[in-house]
């Protein structure tokens, strides 16, 4: 294990932190999307279409700047169409809606020949350092600086007054308009600040792997991102960051021990399913109410 | 014109199969409120239990009736194991959080879902099958049969039959339905159990209609059967029905008089055509017709009530 891989896996999770954490505060604010890959597609190739109009072969850290700039601008944006489109649309029927669109992204990212089709898009090494270790550290202290910025961002929004107001949509959205909380306007602006941070990791993959395919934004391809925040679950987000930073380490370790051995790759979502899957079942099993617990609430109702 | 009504009939005919996948997760969701995601393995069980089948039958039936024992000892078994497979699902994995919150048991579904698509991957190899050729019918013929029999036969019990009515009542008012006798365990089982059985002739229909299958082939087209049990409102048998024939006549149709070299964008035609549904009629096509319906009745009692007003008047 040296500083290159230690560095590459660095970035990997704190891109899979951000990713998770735009989905839970999403959810948390009630807004159920599924759509998440679909803004991390859009944010990634927000930034190859800088590269791509710039047509830049050479390292330019201004440009990197400018990826990550456009990858949140363009995935505010996408968030925000997809707000005016659903206004009417809310819970599972929103979910079913934000999977449409993140997949019709990735079809029409597919058919798109200006970046590469399905073959994707290779970009330039933009940050001009001689190895590779240090390339991957000037990426993790940027996602780590994002992920801060985030982090503080939250937190400073749920000590202000916005914090009771965010869980009072969380337990009950039309309760709380009716004491004068603007839900709607609540949930729109963490829903399009969630997910420009989404898209930053989009442009952080971008600069991480140097090149980007439609496949890369499936929607079993991000399902680590469901296992850690359906592990954290509605509770406080440094458990979500416990859980990806737990589940980055897996994957370090995973890929240290078997290597690209294809055979082991091949059963990744397998396993993580199955570790959903058990997760979910043990945790229901866990709070499931007690026989003084269903007495109680029999007797109350 | 010809070509056109020609598409037309390929359009209803890759939608039946939309809409008999449709069916079982609407039915789903109508009882438990459940998006099932895993529903699409469930219709590719049914889709290999299918052919394997065929492939054991073919050799034994001999005579003019071999080729339609072997299509019956299909349709029989694809029925049979996705039934079996939505039923074991449903004890396995739903059950223990049945009356949970929504989000852990949607993404179990979900989780479900990858996992058999991947032990799918693992057992039966990442390439396509070839399915039998089918020499009987035509597929077309057997796919429009399946929906009207299948959908016919699904109406008919939920509206006419003693379970059906129970099924209903707990998809009603599920807590009503507890306190007035209804058993639910069963009852839930059932519905799981009959959306497995017509995913499942639905699956070989698709097999006999496409000639190949593979083990991941049910997300994509799950997906968007669905999205088109959504369009339809979802928890509503004809809304389902009506919208996954929508979505293969928009697919087929998209297909033809897209420009050439944007073909590639057929998929992305449906998944656009179900967000423009969703921005303007969020609750469905049954919900809207249902509204419209009552407006014109509301209109035509004002105009009645109008009417009399100016007679008495007079």
């Amino acid at each position: 294990m040296n500083a290159e891989f230690l560095a590459f896996h660095g970035v990997n999770t704190l891109i899979l932190v951000l990713v998770s954490w735009s989905v839970f505060i999403a959810w948390r604010a009630s807004m159920f999307t599924l759509g998440f890959h679909g803004m991390v597609a859009v944010g990634a190739y927000s930034a190859a279409l800088v590269l791509r109009a710039t047509g830049t072969t050479e390292p330019s850290i201004l440009l990197f700047i400018a990826t990550l700039v456009a990858a949140a601008g363009g995935a505010a944006v996408f968030a925000l169409m997809l707000i005016a489109l659903f206004t009417r649309v809310s819970s599972d029927y929103f979910a079913v809606g934000t999977l449409a669109a993140a997949e019709m992204v990735r079809i029409v990212l597919s058919n798109t020949s200006y970046l590469g089709g399905s073959l994707g898009f290779q970009t330039p090494d933009l940050v001009a350092l001689q190895h590779r270790s240090a390339i991957y550290l000037v990426l993790l202290v940027v996602a780590a600086l994002l992920l801060l910025t985030a982090l503080v961002w939250y937190q400073t929004l749920l000590n202000a007054p916005y914090g009771l107001a965010i869980s009072a949509v969380n337990c009950d959205a039309q309760m709380a308009e009716f004491l004068g909380v603007d839900s709607r306007g609540l949930r729109t602006g963490i829903f399009v600040i969630g997910s420009a941070f989404a898209g930053l990791a989009g442009a952080l993959t971008l600069n991480l792997k140097l090149s980007v395919t439609p496949s890369d934004f499936g929607f079993v391809a991000y399902i680590n991102v469901l296992l850690v925040v359906i592990l954290a679950s509605k509770s406080h987000y440094r458990l979500l960051l416990w859980g990806a930073i737990v589940y980055g380490l897996a994957e370090a370790i995973r890929s240290n021990v078997f290597g690209l051995d294809p055979a082991i790759a091949s059963y990744r979502e397998m396993l993580l399913a199955s570790v959903l899957l058990t997760i979910l079942l043990v945790k229901a099993w866990i709070e499931r109410p007690s026989v003084d617990g269903l007495a109680e609430a029999e007797e109350r109702r | 014109m010809e070509d056109f009504l020609a598409f037309l009939g390929k359009g209803i005919n890759v939608g039946a199969i939309y809409a008999l996948v449709a069916v079982g997760f609407t039915m789903v969701y109508g009882v438990l409120r459940l998006l099932n995601f895993a529903h699409s393995e469930v219709f590719s069980t049914g889709a290999f239990a299918g052919m394997f089948a065929y492939q054991a039958v073919i050799p034994m039936a001999l005579g003019p009736l071999g080729s339609s024992v072997a299509l019956l000892a299909s349709l029989t078994a694809g029925a049979l194991a996705s039934a079996g497979a939505a039923v074991i699902i449903e004890r396995v994995a739903y059950r223990p959080l049945r009356g949970g919150p929504t989000l852990p048991t949607l993404v179990t579904t979900i989780a479900v879902s990858i996992f058999l698509q991947q032990l799918g991957l693992r057992t039966l190899g990442a390439k396509s099958m070839a399915y039998p050729v089918l020499t009987i019918v035509e597929p077309s013929t057997l796919t429009l049969s399946a929906l009207i029999v299948c959908s016919g036969a699904l109406l008919y019990f939920v509206f006419r039959t003693q379970y059906g009515t129970r099924i209903r009542a707990l998809a009603e008012d599920s807590a009503l339905a507890k306190l007035s006798g209804i058993r639910s365990t069963p009852l839930i089982l059932l519905t799981f159990a009959i959306g497995g059985l017509i995913a499942g002739v639905g699956g070989v229909a698709y097999g006999f209609h496409a000639g190949r299958i593979h083990p991941e082939m049910g997300f994509s087209l799950a997906i968007k059967a669905f999205m088109m049990a959504v369009v339809g409102t979802i928890g509503d048998i004809r809304g389902a029905v009506a919208g996954g024939i929508a979505l293969g006549l928009v697919e087929t149709l998209g297909q033809v008089y897209l420009p050439p070299g944007y073909t590639g964008f057929r998929d992305g035609l449906a998944f656009l055509f179900i967000v423009l549904f969703l921005a303007f009629s969020p609750q469905g096509l049954a919900s809207s017709a249902k509204a419209i319906r009552q407006r014109q009745r509301v209109k035509a009692l004002l105009a009645r009530e109008g009417a009399a007003t100016g007679r008495s008047q007079v």
